[in-house]
């Protein structure tokens, strides 16, 4: 694995590159976009296995912090669409070039899955898109994330937050990513963001089911699999699970269908 | 300000340092932070990212790694020898910090666990100039002991927080409350406030120990505690074990009123940057005279 700092100075991002080995490589390159604020912490040990899993099966992988989050530039107050979908399209140059190869698998866990679709559709679509459990309703995202925190919190109600962006589960969300999660519903894409992918349940029940249908209606081939035994986005403390069984079927998935 | 990615242990272990963007200015006090339970380097609520930022604003080096099996440093080859492993991996960081940027002065931070590491290690290291302990794990020396913080914290957390939240008095005039639970609490917990279980654990002796020979060395000592964090009764059962004023004479102690075990509000957060920045501050100083 090479880990290294990636983009223009003052936004640099940070990256793991996991390269196939040489005489299994596919001519394909997974990047892995992470969710951002808590989620993306809780879900760093599985995007880790799956990078591994989908190396050894032969593609190379790249996983990346987005702007304003994990290790990369920017304070998180400073991470929003605009940034994370350009974070994005740095992260597919740089896995492109390191792995030589055009074709790119996006695979995004929580609000990645969203941002994935969002760039799929706005700047560029990828050959395949596997989402994990993605945001299809950001207003109804964002109800979950505040009854979390409220719940998480209520004890320390006391203490007079700061002034400023809105906290969530411990991290600043500015007031314009508030707002575009708020205003995101992926059933209205107007362009397919993929060719192939695979779906997950959203965790809004139903809601999966009107973004599979809209993406038929794109022409995307789609997958669907029910919703991931264990939501691990959802740990606290500092413990961290990892639901081997969807990294194994998601790393299994692409390894298939990039071969 | 640069940050750079770093390895070793034949790349095994990984991190990453920052520090200031004028090499001359580098302080010979580097920092190191110590991994907070299994998350990986960046922290709880990304707090190590923060805080390198921050002291790096200030001068300093410091380095935030991932211990073997966490994040993105590869498992371990011992099994089941986690001391070795944790001494071992601090070693490389410091050899890693004296190597590239001449470092002669350690200070180490953690959270939770890595609060127990940076004690352990600042006890080992002779060159350590200074330990920043948050909601340090103290648990799992003794059960009877564990059993009366844990008793403690309860009725603290009923007397103090619970108290004063609508949402515990909806659950308890709606049946929802563990009542049995919340008696055994108020009519148990001052008898355990006065146990003398704490003031006799031979580990609480060694502890007071281990913190009188840091402040032989002159080791700069800040343990911060989260009020609602069983940490906090701990330094409460250290207290009553050495008296207030000798610890005080120790450490420098503070208390985030309502913090918990990962300071999850921001102001919690801004609260512990801020303790670090004038304890840092401090001990790069020293350095200069």
């Amino acid at each position: 694995m090479d880990q290294f700092f990636f983009g223009e100075p003052g936004r640099r991002l940070y990256g793991c590159f996991h390269a196939a080995p040489p005489e299994r490589e596919h001519d394909a390159v997974a990047v892995l976009v992470p969710s951002i604020g808590q989620e993306a912490i809780r879900g760093h040990r599985s995007l880790r296995l799956l990078a591994e899993r989908l190396a050894k099966s032969g593609l190379s992988c790249m996983r990346f912090d987005l702007f304003g989050s994990g290790h990369s530039e920017g304070e998180d107050r400073e991470c929003d669409f605009d940034t994370s979908i350009a974070s994005i399209g740095s992260a597919v140059v740089e896995a492109r070039e390191r792995a030589a190869s055009e074709r790119v698998a996006l695979v995004g866990m929580r609000l990645g899955g969203s941002l994935a679709v969002l760039y799929g559709a706005e700047v560029q679509a990828t050959e395949w898109q596997v989402l994990w459990a993605p945001a299809v309703d950001g207003a109804a995202y964002l109800r979950d994330l505040a009854s979390d925190h409220e719940r998480l919190t209520r004890r320390r109600a006391r203490t007079r937050p700061l002034p400023g962006p809105t906290e969530l589960l411990g991290f600043s969300f500015s007031a314009a990513l508030v707002g575009a999660i708020r205003d995101m519903d992926l059933t209205r894409i107007a362009t397919a963001p993929g060719r192939h992918m695979l779906l997950t349940n959203s965790l809004q029940g139903a809601a999966i089911d009107p973004l599979g249908e809209r993406l038929m209606r794109l022409d995307v081939e789609i997958e669907e699999r029910p919703a991931p035994r264990h939501t691990v986005w959802k740990q606290r403390g500092l413990n961290v699970t990892v639901d081997h069984e969807f990294v194994e079927f998601v790393g299994g998935w692409l390894a298939a269908a990039t071969a | 300000m640069n940050e750079e990615t770093v390895a070793w242990a034949g790349g095994d272990l990984v991190g990453i340092v920052t520090y200031p963007a004028a090499a001359a200015s580098i302080s010979p006090t580097a920092f190191v932070l110590l991994g907070a339970g299994l998350l990986h380097s960046v922290g709880p609520n990304r707090l190590y990212v923060q805080i390198a930022r921050r002291l790096a604003a200030h001068g300093a080096a410091v380095l935030r790694f991932d211990a073997r099996g966490v994040g993105d440093s590869a498992a371990s080859q011992r099994k089941a020898d986690i001391a070795y492993d944790r001494r071992t991996e601090v070693e490389g960081a410091t050899a890693l910090l004296a190597a590239r940027f001449g470092i002669k002065r350690f200070a180490f931070i953690g959270i939770c666990s890595g609060a127990t590491i940076a004690f352990r290690t600042a006890l080992e290291e002779q060159r350590t100039v200074g330990v920043a302990l948050a909601n340090m794990d103290v648990g799992g020396f003794d059960a009877r002991l564990d059993q009366f913080i844990a008793a403690r914290h309860t009725t603290r957390y009923y007397s103090k927080v619970a108290l004063f939240q609508p949402a515990s008095w909806r659950r308890l005039l709606s049946g929802r409350s563990n009542y049995l639970k919340i008696v055994r609490s108020i009519v148990a917990g001052p008898l355990r406030l006065s146990s003398p279980a704490a003031a006799d654990a031979p580990w609480v002796s060694q502890l007071v120990a281990d913190l009188d020979a840091l402040a032989r060395r002159q080791v700069a000592l800040l343990i911060v505690t989260g009020e609602i964090d069983p940490s906090a009764d701990y330094v409460d059962m250290l207290r009553n074990a050495t008296s207030t004023s000798r610890l005080a004479g120790i450490a420098n102690l503070h208390l985030v009123r309502g913090g918990d075990h990962t300071f999850t509000l921001k102001a919690h957060q801004a609260e512990l940057l801020t303790l670090l920045e004038s304890w840092a501050a401090r001990i790069m100083a020293q350095a200069r005279t």
